[in-house]
């Protein structure tokens, strides 16, 4: 498949973090391990998913993640994109296939090293957003200053500072997410999964959570896969798209948008943007409408 | 005090004061009901008499006895239930009519098997206050969003572990709900019987 890198005009870049607080890499490992490195990070082979006897959700699919990269998925409503996620994290069984991380099978549970964050909130309400945060730092038995030092710098860097001792139901949609992003990604995983994180907020403070995961994945080096119903948002944050089809979800086609490491949500203000994102929308139209035509016969 | 606070103490007195206005213009007959000010000042005579306060003391043990084995039996049995749905579909047209039962039909009954003594009150209690807790812990489970049973999930935790650390405080409002639900109707319980 034809990259649309090559064809890019210059674009807009994160001033190096100009406008962002201290604590530069707060989730990362060194700074020096934010580039692509070579080889697969993870690997889905011929994985299928079928529920009971009669629902094929999914597959057979085939996907490699390359070590660093942020790879979205977009197709249309029920097409499969959250079983898949779901079955890469290790939280569902596949009915067929082989998925392996690092080298190492996943067999339905979630391996040391992969975060996963929901559409839904699932901040706890019942802690504070400190508390939260550092909540998989202390199941995983860090106590004492790193952890606290880890969870100070990711309150920090999400811009909680002034709501730190507050609880999730004190806060917007916005922050709430920020938190739950923040409580993944303080684990410092190596690979990241997002189901749709932004799915209830609106249009602006989308573009702003993007631009701040693009920074925070910046910063910690990790492979992203984010599942999104937008396609401007897989656009713009993307270095490779899958676009699936109706179900059962098969990749129909993975575009790579060939942005520079250091894009920001400017990016939109591109001309090479409405290509990447009418390609998108050209190839997803089609399995849009079957997927469409096919709840209307369940329905009716 | 806050203003609504203000408004309820003074609508609480003025009935009273109604109540009281009623008894000694014989709207309300003594045979009905003696005057509030009357009832206060025979309190007030009886807290100074020899046994109430063993008696008070005997039913405050009566109500703390029946409202913990309620909290215990019905958060055990609500988790039970919820973990067995095929059982809790089985018995759930008897949670829904649990509280038309006359319980107090069954009160001789519990002095023949239990004797005269303070079982048979602390099982009233008991009986009246159980179901609460039941409903109210299945209702704090079945309102935990799967979201958060799948984020213990990505954090390895055990079943032990997701059940303390995500089930319990994810469901404790509801939950603390019956335990004051089963006090309230323990009280109730005890004093009827």
């Amino acid at each position: 498949m034809r990259g649309l890198s090559s064809e890019r005009a210059p674009v807009p870049q994160d001033p190096a973090g100009a406008s962002h607080p201290a604590h530069p890499i707060p989730f990362g490992r060194t700074p020096g391990s934010n580039g692509l490195a070579a080889g697969a990070h993870a690997v889905m082979t011929g994985v299928t998913r079928i529920f009971g006897s009669a629902v094929h959700a999914l597959g057979p699919v085939d996907l490699e993640l390359r070590r660093g990269e942020f790879f979205s998925i977009v197709g249309p409503s029920g097409c499969g994109k959250s079983t898949l996620l779901d079955v890469l994290a290790g939280l569902s069984a596949p009915t067929d296939g082989t998925i392996t991380f690092e080298g190492k099978r996943v067999r339905g549970t979630v391996p040391d090293g992969v975060g996963v964050v929901f559409q839904e909130d699932a901040s706890f309400p019942w802690l504070t957003v400190r508390d939260n945060i550092g909540f998989g730092l202390r199941r995983a038995g860090f106590r004492g200053p790193e952890a606290e030092d880890r969870v100070r710098h990711a309150i920090d860097f999400m811009g909680l500072n002034d709501f730190a001792d507050a609880y999730p139901n004190q806060l917007s949609g916005g922050m709430r997410q920020r938190v739950c992003i923040a409580r993944t990604l303080v684990m410092r995983p190596r690979l990241v999964l997002l189901d749709e994180p932004f799915g209830a907020l609106d249009q602006q403070t989308r573009l702003l959570m993007g631009d701040e995961l693009l920074r925070l994945w910046r910063a910690s080096g990790a492979t992203v896969l984010l599942i999104t119903h937008a396609l401007d948002e897989a656009a713009m944050l993307s270095d490779r798209i899958g676009v699936m089809s109706s179900r059962p979800g098969r990749f129909i086609e993975i575009v790579e948008t060939g942005w520079p490491r250091d894009r920001t949500s400017a990016i939109a203000a591109e001309p090479a943007f409405g290509e990447v994102t009418t390609r998108l929308w050209n190839t997803l139209r089609e399995e849009s409408l079957k997927a469409m035509a096919s709840q209307r016969r369940v329905a009716g | 005090m806050t203003r609504a606070g203000i408004q309820r103490l003074l609508i609480t007195a003025a009935a009273v004061l109604a109540l009281e206005a009623s008894c000694r213009l014989g709207y309300v007959g003594r045979a009905t009901m003696i005057p509030p000010s009357e009832m206060l000042a025979e309190l007030v005579r009886l807290m100074g008499t020899d046994g109430f306060w063993s008696q008070i003391g005997f039913t405050l043990r009566n109500i703390l006895a029946a409202a913990v084995a309620a909290m215990v039996a019905g958060f055990a049995g609500g988790v039970a239930l919820h973990a067995l749905p095929r059982v809790r579909r089985a018995v759930e047209p008897l949670i829904a009519s649990y509280y038309a039962l006359p319980f107090f039909v069954l009160y001789p009954l519990f002095i023949v098997l239990l004797g005269m003594n303070a079982l048979p009150i602390i099982a009233m209690g008991f009986l009246y206050a159980v179901m609460a807790m039941v409903t109210a812990t299945l209702s704090g489970l079945d309102r935990i969003p799967p979201v958060l049973r799948k984020v213990g999930r990505t954090y390895r935790l055990d079943r032990v572990q997701d059940a303390l650390l995500i089930q319990l405080p994810a469901a404790g409002p509801h939950i603390f709900t019956g335990v004051k639900l089963a006090l309230s109707y323990s009280v109730t319980g005890v004093i009827g019987a």
